[in-house]
């Protein structure tokens, strides 16, 4: 108890909050440009982080990922373009609100949704983070296969229209990520001996390309076949554009779930922030049932994507704190900052160092309530961006796109870039699901991995299989959704 | 400085400095490095402790050299992606790749890459690694006489975090005769999760275990490096049990093979001295458990030829028995 209350006491200083509130608004900015997001500002942020305290430190780089959940946010609804991979079915809703005249209203929407999600999620790390842990040791190979088997059967479910183009995407997207070195044997695969190649392809490079210029590529060539747009109906202040009250409690249900999902998903490590995404949206797509208004501008859509992707911040310090593996690539960087600093985080942790672990929840709140009140002032600001005309948007992101690839990683990235640009240019124009395509690329090499470990754990035996009861549940689960998404698209055709 | 009879003295040394300088011209491309930023190659993933360790390498050349060095993150394959990537840069001494000694010796003596042993200029190392064969504090056996008899009996999964560890577990199967079945698995942090979970037996450990033994989660079996490791000194050293090579490694610094002399001096001397800095040794020593071992290039170079040797003698009666 006393830890507690001197790890909060350490967490609640002036120069703490003045940081974490930097962090949240640096957070904030850069994600909301497409392209260069909270990663690469995170990334820039560690080396200044040596010379703060390990409370300050963290708090800082925590603020930058809290404040990017909601960034990426706004892109995806201003410009449909989503600054990075995790914000992708944000556009699914956000953005048709936005051509309706109710940008400011979905921004509000994801703002609410983004920072419920993220509040609740720190709950649930402070109150059952080392209980937690203790299952997800529990989690082995198999049984974390079987949880990215029930991912990929909820996401096929935002196939599209045709069940067999989306499972075509899907297996692309899990054969470039198959692309890079063998886990077992590091013998390369698929590099055509090109040496950028041996690390893999770059989710940025992917996911930028396919998501955000690919989209960008179709609307230009949309317009200038019409030669006219539709300019976004301004509604201003007026009340369709207003998020009130009985919003929000229309929404709770949506973000409960949502953050469920997202918690769920972020204390297993090795998913991350993109599959929780979609599986929120997919969720409440399906709760919504056939004749809701999903894809048209739902304000639910938004909500679930936003709960369930910025949830994850927060449940991602689980394993992160309690086992030492970060869920994704800003847990590792914040890992690294953990490092230098002298913590290493592992099942020790708390009851080595409990004040200070508390300090860093104590920054996450603040990181938290910063979110919140920057977000009422920064997304009115945002909004003026939907003013500006689509030709001179457009040019801009595609430029943010392509300088922040160079910047983060090379000049070899940016080329992938613009070859995945024109694979989901023509994924969009012949109604192939980018969906499944990324989700294929984003869970693939877990999946691969852990199957891989359990086919050589099992050795040959089926009770290997059958001694584990969560991973028999999960693929029992996983082959039901299947089921159930064969019959509804059935009944759906008749 | 003595006005009244030096102007024709002052002249004359100015335009003899004027004349030095110009002859010297030429060869400023050698003494004017580094003329522009350096970039460090690293083979390890962003975040953990190797990454953090050549954040902070990078830090202090840069403050050596007055120019600064970016990190890139070229990780994979434990370690080939970053040498591959380095040995095709140009040995003009703008770039330089951090990664674990295997990636420069071990892998292509045991599996056919692009580059060799030889295409490298090794420069320094920052730390020794800590390696260890370790098993969960719940295992049924806790040394490594009761290891090898419960491996007979049962057989033995192995968590191997490179390919490079496979050889000496090989080698384990063969002499003890255990089925060793290897599992692939993705770093450090990861196989010591999978041995606490339980979902593996032993596993290979380059330090990071060192964290979970005073809780007693991990134990140490064996020490893997050519003596026995610092924090586990009751274990033996891999040799002790008769084997016959140890699998000491290193944090090493490279660059592409064929550096001018005068440029490879000045790097390793500025690395050298980044290597040693206080704020690198006490990351590596007190926070990572790692020894700040800071060798010369001739050290290094003699131990990587030693260690390449090493394993290629290893993989040549296999490859005729087969």
């Amino acid at each position: 108890m006393q830890d507690i209350l001197l790890g909060l006491a350490d967490a609640f200083t002036l120069s703490n909050l003045l940081y974490i509130g930097a962090g949240v608004l640096i957070g904030q900015i850069f994600a909301a440009a497409p392209g260069v997001g909270a990663l690469m500002a995170i990334t820039i942020a560690v080396p200044f982080t040596f010379y703060l305290s390990p409370v300050t430190a963290i708090g800082f780089l925590v603020g930058i990922n809290k404040g990017g959940t909601l960034g990426g946010a706004v892109s995806a609804i201003l410009m449909n373009t989503p600054g990075s991979a995790e914000a992708t079915a944000t556009t699914f809703d956000g953005y048709p609100m936005a051509r309706n005249g109710q940008a400011l209203k979905a921004l509000r929407t994801a703002h609410a949704s983004s920072v419920s999600g993220d509040a609740m999620s720190d709950l649930v790390l402070f109150l059952v983070a080392a209980p937690l842990a203790v299952l997800a040791v529990k989690m082995g190979p198999l049984e974390m296969a079987s949880v990215v088997l029930v991912a990929f059967v909820v996401v096929a479910g935002l196939a599209g229209h045709s069940m067999l183009k989306g499972l075509i995407a899907a297996a692309l997207g899990v054969l470039l990520s198959l692309v890079g070195t063998d886990p077992e044997t590091a013998g390369e695969r698929l590099s055509f001996g090109i040496p950028e190649l041996m690390g893999g392809l770059s989710i940025s490079a992917v996911g930028i390309g396919v998501l955000a210029l690919g989209e960008i590529f179709r609307q230009a060539s949309v317009h200038g076949d019409t030669g006219s747009q539709a300019e976004p109906t301004e509604l201003g202040e007026s009340s369709a554009n207003r998020f009130r009250w009985r919003d929000f409690s229309h929404i709770l249900p949506t973000i409960l779930r949502s953050t469920g999902i997202g918690t769920v998903i972020g204390a297993i490590p090795g998913l991350g922030s993109t599959a929780a995404a979609f599986l929120g949206y997919a969720s409440a797509k399906r709760a919504a049932g056939p004749d809701s208004n999903f894809g048209k501008g739902d304000i639910r859509g938004v909500a679930a994507t936003e709960a369930a992707n910025s949830a994850v911040v927060g449940s991602n310090f689980i394993p992160l704190l309690s086992l030492g593996i970060p869920g994704n690539v800003a847990a590792a960087l914040i890992l690294g900052a953990f490092v230098i600093h002298g913590i290493t985080p592992g099942p020790q942790l708390f009851s080595e160092q409990g004040r200070l672990v508390y300090a860093i929840f104590g920054a996450m709140l603040l990181g938290t309530l910063c979110n919140l009140v920057f977000g009422l002032f920064t997304m009115h600001l945002f909004v003026k961006v939907i003013r500006l005309p689509l030709p001179i948007i457009l040019p801009c992101v595609v430029l943010l796109c392509v300088t922040g690839i160079i910047v983060s990683s090379n000049l070899f990235s940016a080329w992938l870039l613009i070859g995945f640009a024109v694979l989901g240019f023509f994924m969009r124009l012949l109604d192939f699901s980018f969906v499944t395509f990324i989700i294929g690329f984003v869970l693939g090499p877990a999946f691969e991995l852990n199957v891989r470990q359990s086919v050589l754990l099992a050795d040959g035996q089926i009770g290997y299989l059958l001694e584990r009861p969560i991973a028999c549940g999960f693929i029992l689960l996983a082959l039901f959704l299947a089921w159930r998404i064969g019959l509804r698209r059935r009944s759906a055709r008749h | 400085m003595v006005p009244a009879r030096a102007p024709t003295l002052t002249h004359r040394l100015v335009l003899a400095m004027l004349l030095l300088l110009g002859a010297l011209m030429p060869a400023a491309h050698a003494t004017s490095w580094p003329a522009k930023p350096l970039n460090l190659l690293v083979g390890f993933s962003p975040g953990g402790g190797a990454d953090t360790l050549a954040r902070l390498v990078a830090r202090q050349l840069s403050m050596e050299l007055g120019q600064p060095v970016t990190v890139r993150n070229v990780a994979g394959g434990g370690g080939i992606v970053m040498a591959t990537t380095l040995s095709q840069a140009e040995p003009d001494g703008y770039t330089i790749g951090l990664g674990a000694n295997s990636a420069f010796d071990g892998m292509p003596a045991i599996t056919p890459l692009r580059y060799q042993t030889d295409d490298f200029d090794y420069l320094t190392t920052v730390s020794q690694l800590q390696n260890a064969l370790i098993a969960s504090g719940n295992a049924p056996f806790g040394t490594w006489d009761e290891m090898l008899a419960y491996g007979r009996e049962h057989g033995l999964s192995y968590g191997s975090p490179s390919p490079i560890t496979r050889d000496v577990l090989n080698l384990i199967a063969e002499r003890e005769g255990i089925r060793i079945r290897f599992i692939p698995m993705r770093g450090g942090m990861d196989v010591i999760n999978s041995l606490i979970g339980g979902h593996i037996d032993i596993a290979w450990s380059a330090g990071v275990h060192q964290a979970f033994l005073r809780d007693g989660k991990i134990r140490v079996l064996a020490s893997l490096n050519e003596e026995r490791l610092r924090a586990s000194p009751g274990k033996p050293a891999i040799q002790e049990l008769g084997y016959p090579m140890g699998y000491s490694s290193y944090f090493v610094l490279a660059a592409p093979a064929g550096l001018p002399a005068e440029i490879k001096q000045r790097l390793s001397a500025a690395l050298v001295k980044a290597s040693q800095s206080p704020r690198v040794a006490q990351l590596a020593e007190q926070r990572m458990g790692f020894p700040n071992v800071v060798m010369t290039p001739d050290e290094i170079t003699r131990f990587v030829q030693r260690t390449a040797e090493g394993y290629r003698r290893q993989a040549a009666p296999d490859s005729t028995a087969n």
